[in-house]
Protein backbone atom coordinates (compact mmCIF):
# COMPACT_ATOMS: atom_id res chain seq x y z
CA UNK A 1 0.00 0.00 0.00
CA UNK A 2 1.23 3.06 -0.62
CA UNK A 3 1.83 6.16 2.08
CA UNK A 4 1.18 9.44 1.77
CA UNK A 5 3.87 10.44 3.64
CA UNK A 6 6.67 8.60 2.35
CA UNK A 7 9.35 6.86 4.27
CA UNK A 8 13.40 6.19 3.23
CA UNK A 9 12.92 2.84 4.61
CA UNK A 10 16.82 2.50 3.29
CA UNK A 11 18.01 5.96 4.09
CA UNK A 12 18.81 6.48 0.13
CA UNK A 13 17.78 9.99 -0.18
CA UNK A 14 20.52 12.64 -0.48
CA UNK A 15 23.78 11.92 -2.56
CA UNK A 16 21.66 13.24 -4.85
CA UNK A 17 18.77 10.99 -4.77
CA UNK A 18 15.25 12.34 -4.27
CA UNK A 19 12.83 9.82 -2.58
CA UNK A 20 9.24 9.91 -5.12
CA UNK A 21 7.59 6.62 -4.19
CA UNK A 22 7.51 4.13 -1.27
CA UNK A 23 5.42 0.85 -0.31
CA UNK A 24 5.56 -0.95 2.63
CA UNK A 25 4.52 -4.29 1.44
CA UNK A 26 3.37 -5.88 4.20
CA UNK A 27 1.88 -8.65 2.82
CA UNK A 28 4.97 -9.87 1.53
CA UNK A 29 5.60 -10.07 5.28
CA UNK A 30 8.32 -12.06 6.75
CA UNK A 31 9.63 -10.71 9.48
CA UNK B 1 7.43 -6.09 6.01
CA UNK B 2 9.36 -5.59 2.46
CA UNK B 3 9.42 -2.06 1.77
CA UNK B 4 10.69 -0.86 -1.50
CA UNK B 5 11.63 3.01 -2.34
CA UNK B 6 11.83 4.76 -5.74
CA UNK B 7 14.66 7.62 -6.21
CA UNK B 8 15.44 10.11 -9.13
CA UNK B 9 18.54 11.65 -9.57
CA UNK B 10 19.06 15.54 -8.56
CA UNK B 11 22.46 15.38 -9.17
CA UNK B 12 24.97 12.22 -9.83
CA UNK B 13 25.23 10.07 -6.84
CA UNK B 14 27.70 7.72 -5.78
CA UNK B 15 26.71 3.80 -5.99
CA UNK B 16 29.55 3.12 -3.72
CA UNK B 17 27.40 4.75 -1.09
CA UNK B 18 24.74 1.99 -1.23
CA UNK B 19 25.65 -1.01 0.62
CA UNK B 20 22.80 -4.05 0.66
CA UNK B 21 22.54 -5.62 3.90
CA UNK B 22 23.14 -3.33 6.07
CA UNK B 23 20.74 -2.71 9.18
CA UNK B 24 19.04 0.47 9.02
CA UNK B 25 16.86 1.88 12.10
CA UNK B 26 13.64 3.19 11.01
CA UNK B 27 12.45 6.60 11.91
CA UNK B 28 8.85 7.96 12.64
CA UNK B 29 6.19 5.50 12.76
CA UNK B 30 8.76 2.86 12.05
CA UNK B 31 11.28 3.98 14.72
CA UNK B 32 11.80 0.83 16.95
CA UNK B 33 11.74 -1.15 13.75
CA UNK B 34 15.27 -2.39 11.70
CA UNK B 35 15.35 -2.99 7.63
CA UNK B 36 18.02 -3.82 5.28
CA UNK B 37 18.61 -3.11 2.05
CA UNK B 38 18.34 -6.15 -0.34
CA UNK B 39 19.53 -4.46 -3.52
CA UNK B 40 18.69 -2.32 -5.97
CA UNK B 41 17.65 -1.94 -9.53
CA UNK B 42 18.82 1.10 -11.64
CA UNK B 43 17.12 1.95 -14.58
CA UNK B 44 18.57 3.90 -17.60
CA UNK B 45 17.33 4.78 -21.01
CA UNK B 46 17.74 7.05 -23.73
CA UNK B 47 15.61 10.65 -23.70
CA UNK B 48 14.66 9.16 -19.93
CA UNK B 49 15.73 10.49 -16.31
CA UNK B 50 17.57 7.63 -14.40
CA UNK B 51 15.71 6.13 -11.47
CA UNK B 52 16.93 3.88 -8.38
CA UNK B 53 14.58 1.45 -7.60
CA UNK B 54 15.64 0.13 -3.69
CA UNK B 55 13.97 -2.98 -2.39
CA UNK B 56 14.55 -4.72 1.39
CA UNK B 57 12.98 -6.63 4.21
CA UNK B 58 12.85 -5.46 7.49
CA UNK B 59 15.22 -7.44 10.18
CA UNK B 60 15.08 -7.76 14.14
CA UNK B 61 15.22 -4.84 15.81
CA UNK B 62 17.78 -5.74 18.00
CA UNK B 63 20.31 -6.78 15.35
CA UNK B 64 23.40 -5.31 16.52
CA UNK B 65 26.14 -7.08 13.64
CA UNK B 66 27.22 -4.93 10.47
CA UNK B 67 29.75 -6.88 8.71
CA UNK B 68 26.53 -9.06 6.68
CA UNK B 69 26.98 -6.77 3.53
CA UNK B 70 27.77 -6.26 -0.05
CA UNK B 71 29.50 -2.68 -0.70
CA UNK B 72 28.73 -2.30 -4.36
CA UNK B 73 32.18 -1.08 -6.15
CA UNK B 74 32.39 2.74 -7.07
CA UNK B 75 31.21 4.28 -9.80
CA UNK B 76 28.68 7.52 -10.36
CA UNK B 77 25.29 7.06 -11.64
CA UNK B 78 24.93 10.29 -13.92
CA UNK B 79 22.06 12.50 -13.64
CA UNK B 80 21.70 12.75 -17.61
CA UNK B 81 18.80 11.31 -19.15
CA UNK B 82 21.12 8.82 -20.89
CA UNK B 83 21.99 5.34 -21.25
CA UNK B 84 25.08 4.69 -19.10
CA UNK B 85 27.71 2.39 -18.84
CA UNK B 86 28.29 1.62 -15.25
CA UNK B 87 30.78 -0.30 -13.25
CA UNK B 88 32.95 -0.73 -16.22
CA UNK B 89 30.75 -3.71 -17.03
CA UNK B 90 31.11 -3.66 -20.90
CA UNK B 91 32.00 -1.78 -23.82
CA UNK B 92 30.10 -1.66 -27.09
CA UNK B 93 31.35 -1.08 -30.91
CA UNK B 94 29.62 -1.67 -33.78
CA UNK B 95 28.77 1.05 -36.89
CA UNK B 96 26.07 3.12 -35.84
CA UNK B 97 25.31 0.94 -32.20
CA UNK B 98 24.15 3.20 -29.83
CA UNK B 99 23.16 2.04 -26.08
CA UNK B 100 19.18 2.37 -25.88
CA UNK B 101 18.90 1.13 -22.47
CA UNK B 102 20.45 -0.16 -19.70
CA UNK B 103 19.09 -1.77 -16.66
CA UNK B 104 21.17 -2.56 -13.51
CA UNK B 105 20.59 -4.94 -10.95
CA UNK B 106 22.84 -4.91 -7.75
CA UNK B 107 22.41 -6.11 -4.25
CA UNK B 108 21.68 -9.91 -2.67
CA UNK B 109 19.47 -12.71 -1.16
CA UNK B 110 18.52 -12.50 2.32
CA UNK B 111 18.50 -15.50 4.00
CA UNK B 112 17.06 -15.74 7.77
CA UNK B 113 17.20 -18.56 10.55
CA UNK B 114 13.70 -18.08 11.99
CA UNK B 115 11.86 -19.82 15.07
CA UNK B 116 8.18 -20.40 14.45
CA UNK B 117 8.21 -17.72 11.51
CA UNK B 118 10.18 -15.31 13.44
CA UNK B 119 13.22 -13.80 12.13
CA UNK B 120 16.23 -14.26 14.91
CA UNK B 121 19.13 -13.34 12.27
CA UNK B 122 19.22 -12.75 8.70
CA UNK B 123 22.75 -12.65 6.09
CA UNK B 124 22.85 -11.13 2.87
CA UNK B 125 24.18 -13.70 0.39
CA UNK B 126 25.01 -14.28 -3.33
CA UNK B 127 25.89 -11.13 -4.28
CA UNK B 128 25.68 -9.93 -7.39
CA UNK B 129 25.59 -7.24 -10.29
CA UNK B 130 23.96 -7.88 -13.54
CA UNK B 131 22.90 -5.42 -16.18
CA UNK B 132 20.19 -6.01 -19.05
CA UNK B 133 21.64 -4.03 -22.24
CA UNK B 134 18.83 -3.17 -25.32
CA UNK B 135 21.11 -1.51 -28.25
CA UNK B 136 19.91 0.10 -31.39
CA UNK B 137 21.82 -0.76 -34.85
CA UNK B 138 21.47 2.46 -37.39
CA UNK B 139 24.81 0.96 -39.36
CA UNK B 140 25.36 -1.74 -41.33
CA UNK B 141 27.26 -3.90 -38.61
CA UNK B 142 26.01 -5.91 -35.76
CA UNK B 143 26.90 -4.71 -32.84
CA UNK B 144 29.96 -6.37 -30.22
CA UNK B 145 29.54 -6.03 -26.80
CA UNK B 146 32.59 -6.77 -24.22
CA UNK B 147 32.80 -7.70 -21.32
CA UNK B 148 34.37 -5.68 -18.47
CA UNK B 149 37.46 -7.21 -15.98
CA UNK B 150 35.39 -9.66 -13.78
CA UNK B 151 31.60 -9.48 -15.78
CA UNK B 152 30.44 -12.78 -17.98
CA UNK B 153 28.21 -12.40 -20.55
CA UNK B 154 25.79 -14.37 -19.33
CA UNK B 155 22.95 -13.85 -22.42
CA UNK B 156 24.49 -13.40 -25.62
CA UNK B 157 23.30 -10.68 -28.55
CA UNK B 158 20.22 -11.45 -29.69
CA UNK B 159 18.04 -9.26 -32.12
CA UNK B 160 14.95 -10.01 -32.07
CA UNK B 161 13.66 -8.12 -35.49
CA UNK B 162 16.56 -8.38 -37.47
CA UNK B 163 13.91 -7.26 -40.89
CA UNK B 164 13.58 -3.52 -39.24
CA UNK B 165 15.27 -0.71 -40.68
CA UNK B 166 16.81 -0.01 -37.08
CA UNK B 167 17.21 -3.41 -35.56
CA UNK B 168 17.38 -3.99 -31.64
CA UNK B 169 19.87 -6.29 -30.03
CA UNK B 170 19.76 -7.38 -26.09
CA UNK B 171 21.96 -9.38 -23.97
CA UNK B 172 23.01 -9.83 -20.20
CA UNK B 173 25.94 -9.15 -18.32
CA UNK B 174 26.45 -10.30 -14.86
CA UNK B 175 29.24 -10.10 -12.03
CA UNK B 176 30.01 -11.60 -8.53
CA UNK B 177 30.13 -9.12 -5.88
CA UNK B 178 32.56 -10.01 -2.56
CA UNK B 179 31.16 -10.26 0.84
CA UNK B 180 32.37 -7.12 2.94
CA UNK B 181 33.21 -9.78 5.49
CA UNK B 182 34.54 -13.75 5.39
CA UNK B 183 33.41 -16.44 7.67
CA UNK B 184 35.40 -16.73 10.65
CA UNK B 185 37.71 -14.47 9.87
Amino acid sequence: MAFKQKHDFFGLQGNGLVLTETNENKSASTA
Amino acid sequence: MSPNCTYVLSADTSLSAMKCGTAIAGTGDYSGKKFTLGGVTINTQAGQPPTVEATGEEIPAGVTHSDCTYTFPSATLKMCHHAQVLWNAFTLAGDGCYLQSASYQAGGTISRATKNGETISYDVTEGQLTVNLTILQTGNTAPTVTPGSDWVMTSPLNCSNPDADYPSWTCTLSRYLTHDAQAGS
